[in-house]
């Protein structure tokens, strides 16, 4: 009676011992990519600057009617970046709008990979005439101009943060419902699946103990590059004014600067700053992508 | 009112599809030398040219140099001045309005102008109801439109009329127009017949309107040979072609501070921030309603309450907002009447209410609303106030009034959650009642008669989901539509004066809508080209989107020594330039942003 939690512990310990031991070999693999670790670094170091900007900057920095700034003033020492059209200080700004954009491109790209994920494990698993038709709502997001569409979406909802994370999200799936459709086409065509068959095992099992975790690799490597697409698809909707304007974000600012003729009076501190950090982050998260990438399919190095 | 937003709606989808093609059509500056073209940079909405259509503020104004009224707006105060008409005469009941047509003029195309023109252009606007979707209202008064001989017309009102009906509506020619089949959906954009200064050549949408001079104009043909209005996307790129030579007039619509600033030093180029004859304020829904008093839409309640309202003006501070948000260019607004008619505008200094958190507080804490726990104060029903504030997502201006006014309404209790939205939707939002708060803006003719209409009961719709509504702030006042009456018939312009006066009190007293201020138009234009721009009004007013022809009327090219001047001045980009180039590439591929702001305008837009 007492061996038998004791066996499954020890089973569930086996088990975790070996996962442990293949985080570390990835982890081994992916530090020899120099430029996937500086991406993850500098990537690191803006999400923390990201996660205590309202211990580096206090919110009340954002009220415009309780600080007393120039406007469009060029940087000084005590405002680094300059000032915007409303008088905020543009380094607080930036570093509240990166918890927008970050927030956005993350969230819409897991968005994005549950929907992608869990369709193109379905359409890969399952065969008849309802797989057949889902393909094809698949084909239909793939050929369907995303951007466009997210406009649409993002015009017709409230506008918000969350309509943006959904627009995006809904939009941006398909690629990734095709590349789980192929691994898991590639995955159940393998013997130890025919096994599990024969053992027995149901669509549950075959699905969640075997397919899931053999795709969920590449859905992670795929996740990080998504999320530096999703961060300019963020971008490019609040840039068109379809964002919240409340809250500030690395394209809303981009906006404001072009509405207020900031190019045109030659305030390049309000211009380069949103756009650099937005090239930033997503070269660090394509960095971080193509070294899990690589490591995942070691086919990929050396190119 | 549903028909005209119906057809923004359409024309806002080919707009969309017009904002994916260039962005700035490049033009060739001083390719032909003897023709003396003037060229306007625009970003203005065009919907159609059709005057009895049109109401966006380009194609009007483009309509004002192209069609002369009966009477038009004096350059000096916008007081009725000679049109078609020469003089006219008012009978003493003030029902019976005698004009007399100026003999021997004629349209371009040489055929004589007489009084049958405007008899059968005010019979099509009574006559047909479609036909009056720009300037019905003006006509709603008239009983008949009479033309006993060439030379003289007749207009007899049901009701007695102060304002002068000849104003405003532009008459065409009833030779070219009884011969076209459908009227209402005439673009009128190719070879214009016309009366004014200039005609209407050609129409590429999105890309330029072609003007000529016209020679039968009955002041004589302009000096200038032609004006082309070239079509941008995006004023930073119309502010780059000014500096660059390629267009000799931008701000329409106004610039935006820092564009304005760096041209103010720039070479051969003359900046105006000009008077206009706009206001901007905050409108809030005092409880919308029917004309027999059923509830429209959503708004919250606790605006009904005057104190409600007029607490929220004393906490706003308008001086300080005018300050951060346009730079101080503007006149702070006593009323809905701008300064630039001080005959209308109501301004008593003393009951004016100023900046008071303190004040704001006690009113609110006198009416009844207690604060929570939180500091935000609860409504009658025990909610927390939490006031929606639309703000047009592509005005940058909008957002960041509203940046200041959310703290601002906090620190007095009352809690504020900003949507922001497109002007469209806030168009229609606004017109069913669905509000609490919004920016708004109107353009004002010279006679406030209209807008002190829109004030009234009977600007109230008939149905409870707003259709029909042409009320400004859905408030309206017993006494306030008692002195409208009165007005609307006294002849003597003094009493007529005080009486307006009077009615603006009670609209401040009521605060329907806050008046921030009368902005300015901030434009320039190259003054080493061209000289002799009239200002409207003269001292100190705007040249473009003015209510009259002035502003090109008597422009000349300067002499052809400076010209040369002017090409080497052009060509040095400024250091912003590449970085306009770039941000204005992002536009044109995004698109669908700048559709919005011109629709934002729609109703600012509006004569």
């Amino acid at each position: 009676m007492t061996s038998a939690p004791r066996s499954s512990s020890r089973a569930t310990s086996a088990t975790s011992a070996r996962r442990r031991a293949a985080a570390g070999r990835v982890w081994r693999e992916f530090r020899s990519s120099r430029s996937g670790l500086v991406g993850l670094v500098v990537l690191l170091v803006i999400v923390l600057l990201a996660i205590l900007a309202p211990v580096l900057a206090p919110a009340r920095l954002l009220d415009v009617t309780q600080i007393d700034n120039p406007i469009n003033h060029p940087p000084t020492w005590s405002l680094p970046l300059g000032t915007d059209p409303s008088g905020r200080s543009v380094l607080v700004t930036l570093l509240w709008g990166a918890r927008v954009s970050l927030l956005v491109g993350v969230v819409a790209t897991l968005l994005s990979m549950v929907i992608g994920t869990v369709v193109g494990m379905a359409v890969g698993h399952y065969s008849g005439w309802g797989a057949a038709v889902l393909m094809r709502v698949v084909d239909f997001f793939l050929v369907l101009p995303s951007l466009v569409l997210a406009i649409v979406l993002s015009a017709v909802l409230a506008r918000g943060v969350w309509t943006i994370i959904l627009a995006i999200g809904v939009t941006s799936w398909a690629s990734t419902a095709r590349l789980v459709r192929s691994q898991t086409l590639t995955i159940e065509s393998r013997p130890y699946i025919e096994r599990a068959w024969a053992l027995g095992a149901g669509h549950r099992t075959v699905i969640g103990r075997h397919v899931l975790p053999a795709v969920l690799p590449l859905v992670l490597a795929n996740t990080t590059l998504t999320v530096g697409s999703a961060i300019i698809a963020e971008s490019t909707l609040s840039f068109l004014g379809l964002g919240d304007t409340t809250k500030p974000s690395w394209g809303s600012m981009l906006k404001v600067a072009l509405d207020s003729g900031a190019a045109t009076g030659g305030f390049w501190w309000f211009v380069l700053p949103p756009g650099l950090a937005i090239v930033v982050v997503v070269l660090c998260f394509t960095l971080v992508g193509r070294a899990l990438e690589s490591v995942i399919n070691p086919t990929l190095r050396g190119r | 009112m549903r028909a005209i937003r119906n057809l923004v709606a359409t024309l806002s989808v080919g707009a969309l599809a017009g904002a994916l093609a260039v962005a700035a059509p490049a033009t060739s500056a001083d390719a032909a030398k003897s023709p003396t073209i003037f060229k306007v940079a625009a970003s203005s909405t065009i919907d159609t040219f059709n005057p009895f259509i049109s109401i966006y503020l380009l194609p009007t104004g483009l309509n004002r140099l192209v069609y002369e009224n009966l009477v038009q707006y004096s350059v000096k105060d916008g007081s009725p001045t000679e049109g078609l008409a020469t003089k006219w005469e008012t009978s003493a009941d003030a029902k019976t309005w005698t004009f007399t047509i100026r003999e021997g003029m004629k349209w371009s195309d040489g055929q004589p102008i007489t009084s049958a023109d405007p008899q059968w252009t005010y019979q099509q606007m009574m006559t047909d109801s479609d036909m009056g979707t720009a300037n019905g209202s003006l006509v709603s008064n008239f009983a008949k439109v009479e033309a006993p001989d060439p030379q003289t017309l007749v207009i007899t009102m049901k009701e007695p009329q102060a304002s002068n009906p000849g104003l405003e509506i532009p008459v065409v020619p009833k030779h070219v127009w009884e011969k076209i089949g459908d009227k209402v959906k005439y673009a009128n954009d190719t070879n214009v017949v016309g009366s004014g200064p200039f005609v209407l050549e050609k129409f590429t949408p999105s890309q330029s309107v072609v003007l000529k001079a016209n020679p039968n104009f009955w002041q004589g043909k302009p000096k200038l040979d032609g004006v082309t209005y070239v079509i941008y996307k995006n004023t930073d790129a119309s502010v780059q072609a000014l500096k660059a030579g390629e267009v000799d007039m931008v701000g329409q619509p106004t610039l935006t501070v820092p564009q304005f600033d760096s041209l103010k030093n720039a070479d051969g180029i003359t900046t105006n921030a000009g008077k206009g004859r706009r206001f901007v304020g905050l409108s809030l829904n005092p409880g919308a309603k029917t004309r027999d008093g059923k509830k429209v839409g959503d708004g919250n309640p606790v605006l009904q309450d005057k104190a409600v309202r007029q607490a929220i003006r004393q906490a706003i501070n308008i001086p300080e907002l005018l300050d951060k948000t346009f730079q101080g260019h503007g006149t702070l607004a006593t009323s809905f009447i701008p300064s630039v008619y001080p005959q209308w505008q109501w301004k008593d200094e003393s009951k004016l209410a100023k900046y008071d958190p303190a004040a704001a507080n006690a009113k609110l804490d006198a009416a009844g609303y207690k604060k929570g726990p939180d500091g935000v104060r609860l409504d009658k029903s025990g909610k927390p106030i939490n006031l929606r504030l639309f703000v047009d997502n592509s005005d940058s201006v909008d957002q960041s009034r509203a940046d200041f006014i959310v703290p601002w309404l906090k620190a007095v209790g009352i809690g504020v959650t900003v949507k922001p939205t497109d002007g469209d939707t806030i168009s229609a939002d606004t017109t069913a009642g669905k509000y609490d708060m919004y920016f708004t803006a109107w353009s004002l003719g010279a006679d406030p008669d209209y807008q002190l209409g829109i004030n009234t009961c009977n600007a109230l719709p008939t149905k409870t989901n707003g259709e029909g509504s042409t009320s400004m702030d859905y408030w309206c006042d017993p006494e306030f539509d008692k002195l409208y009456a009165q007005q609307h018939a006294e002849l003597d312009p003094a009493k007529r004066q005080e009486i307006v006066k009077q009615m603006q009190a009670i609209h401040y007293d009521a605060a329907p809508s806050i008046d921030f201020w009368y902005p300015e138009n901030l434009e320039a234009y190259r003054s080493d080209k061209f000289k002799d721009l009239t200002k409207m009004p003269e001292d100190g007013g705007v040249l473009n989107g003015q209510s009259g022809y002035y502003a090109l009327l008597k422009a000349q090219p300067v002499g052809a020594d400076s010209k040369n001047a002017s090409d080497s001045s052009g060509g040095g980009m400024g250091a912003g330039g590449w970085v306009a180039i770039a941000v204005a590439l992002l536009a044109a591929l995004g698109g669908g942003a700048w559709l919005a702001r011109r629709r934002g305008s729609t109703a600012d837009d509006r004569e």
